[in-house]
């Protein structure tokens, strides 16, 4: 992805270690930090337009043809085609659908299953060398399996991206609700605060800004799982039409694809740090 | 000092249990005390030397090995809501803003924390603190943070109020505004505290009596009433009353340690 957003966690699909992105740095530096600070956008979208000339003059020295490497106007072309005929729009929406139900599926699952198991040590440490099994087991191999199961509709690609959008959560959410301060753990025993409440008021609010690094990793490996599983049985989504562009040697059609999957998940992970800002706005005074 | 005390440590021992050592390791040492209703009482002694167990036992965060405290007569089982604490660190919720880091007592109890609000902004005036009621802990300097956290303790109105080295993370001179917010506090409260400190020149100022304890295992070695009067002001901490209070205790204290002079 040439234009993630910095920050961006380890998204590597055994990837243990989703941390919890830092403090933003203090505006307290001066004016000149801030004049580089508005340059930034423009010195981006100037190395996005200098990627694509040289992209578009590499192909046409070379004289490639386009079913090996289309040049950036020919995508567009193909791009604006697609999207202006409509028949983009359906496989949009599939895999959109397809992403978001996973996520929210796995999320969810993820933070409830976390916080049960963070319930007790006896559960954590009894249920550990299965979590990391788990984690480096590589869940998009199971794809196939799923069509077996589930057959080829939206079904089996919910739950494979349901499955990959679940480690991150489950993980950051045992280690969010753990990784309490224990003099604030002290703080509410002298306030004879009830199990209830130190959950509610103390470990939940710490881990807010665990849950989102991993909604943040859940996000960009849902977009991931959802195109696997269309890869494995679909005759609809973004994945789907790469597999009949495969088919039809359609690489144009191909790279159209793969700018709309970009653009899907940058937005897609947009819209979780604008969600994670507005939650933890304590941490971003 | 009146017939019943506000709180009374009776023949306290504690030890905390050490690998490979069936007897533990001793913190303290029948411990034996009894704070006055309104009294200010500081403790001060060698770091190591139990005054945090000390406090902590006092609070009911901790049960005795030995020995019981009581308050108002009655054994302390637990925390309970007449004791208020400040600990050596702010410990603020990080996503509240200081207001609601103060009435966080009162949502813990499960009383109205409307009822309370004017009382926290009260407090947060009174400790200096109340142009930043709304402000995130992060946007807090050390000393603001920990004049917040004095204000939460008081503010269901603790008729024991906890003191575990407060000030000594903070520089010199926030130190003194704070301790003069607190004697001023203390005052308007009525409330009885004990303090502890390594600090023999805060003890000395701020208390009307100053406990020292014993090096590891801690015992109440010497007791030093403090002649100064009250109100306290800064200039009696030039005084020569106050050098000689401060020197005598240090004295003792050198006498005490095993790295001292003890004849």
């Amino acid at each position: 992805m040439a234009t993630s957003p910095p920050g961006l966690p380890d998204a590597s699909p055994t990837g243990t270690a989703h941390r919890v992105s830092p403090p933003p740095p203090s505006p307290a530096a001066g004016t000149g930090w801030r004049c580089r600070r508005a340059l930034e956008p423009a010195l981006s979208l100037l190395l996005f337009v200098g990627l694509l000339v040289a992209w578009e003059a590499f192909v046409r020295l070379r004289g490639l043809p386009r079913l090996v490497l289309p040049g950036p106007l020919v995508v567009a072309q193909a791009l604006a085609d697609g999207l202006g005929a409509g028949y983009l729009w359906p496989h949009i929406g599939t895999t959109l659908g397809e992403i978001l139900l996973g996520f929210l599926a796995g999320s969810a699952l993820g933070i409830g299953l976390g916080a049960l198991v963070a319930q007790s040590a006896l559960l954590r440490r009894v249920l550990n060398p299965y979590i990391i099994a788990s984690q480096a087991m590589p869940k998009l191999a199971l794809a196939p399996i799923f069509v077996v199961w589930f057959g080829f509709g939206l079904t089996p690609k919910v739950v494979i991206t349901a499955l990959i959008a679940f480690f991150p959560l489950f993980e950051n959410t045992l280690t969010g609700l753990h990784d309490v301060d224990p003099d604030q753990v002290e703080l509410f025993r002298a306030l004879r605060a009830s199990r209830w409440d130190t959950f509610v008021k103390l470990r939940l609010p710490h881990a807010v800004p665990y849950l989102f690094a991993g909604l943040r990793v859940a996000m960009v490996l849902s977009v991931v799982g959802a195109v696997v599983g269309e890869f494995v049985g679909a005759n609809r989504g973004l994945g789907a039409l790469i597999i009949a562009a495969q088919g039809t040697m359609d690489t144009p059609q191909m790279f159209a694809v793969f700018v709309v999957l970009t653009v899907l998940g940058v937005a897609l992970y947009a819209l979780v740090e604008f969600a994670e800002r507005w939650c933890t706005r304590w941490r971003y005074p | 000092m009146s017939a019943l005390p506000k709180l009374a440590v009776e023949g306290v021992s504690h030890w905390f249990p050490l690998d490979g050592d069936p007897l533990g390791l001793l913190v303290l040492a029948d411990v034996n005390l009894a704070v006055a209703p309104g009294e200010f009482v500081a403790i001060v002694g060698e770091s190591g030397c139990g005054k945090t167990t000390l406090l902590r036992i006092l609070g009911g965060l901790l049960r005795p090995a030995a020995g019981r405290v009581l308050l108002d007569g009655q054994p302390v089982a637990g925390p309970t809501a007449a004791m208020g604490f400040v600990f050596q660190r702010p410990v603020l919720l990080e996503w509240r803003t200081a207001l609601d880091n103060v009435l966080l007592p009162a949502e813990l109890a499960h009383e109205p924390t409307g009822r309370y609000r004017a009382r926290a902004l009260e407090l947060l005036e009174l400790v200096g603190v109340g142009a930043f009621a709304a402000r995130y802990p992060r946007q807090l300097s050390g000393g603001m943070q920990q004049r917040v956290a004095l204000a939460r303790a008081l503010l269901r109105r603790p008729s024991v109020l906890l003191l575990d080295e407060p000030f000594s993370a903070l520089d010199a001179i926030t130190r003194e505004q704070l301790q003069l917010a607190l004697l001023r506090l203390v005052a308007l409260q009525e409330a009885t505290v004990v303090f502890i400190t390594h600090d023999i020149a805060e003890a000395a100022w701020l208390a009307d009596r100053v406990l020292l304890l014993t090096p590891r295992p801690g015992r109440v070695q010497q007791v030093f009433p403090v002649p100064l009067p009250r109100p306290r002001t800064l200039e009696q901490r030039y005084s020569e009353q106050f050098a000689a209070l401060t020197r005598a205790i240090r004295l003792a204290m050198l006498g005490a340690s095993p790295a001292g002079v003890k004849g």
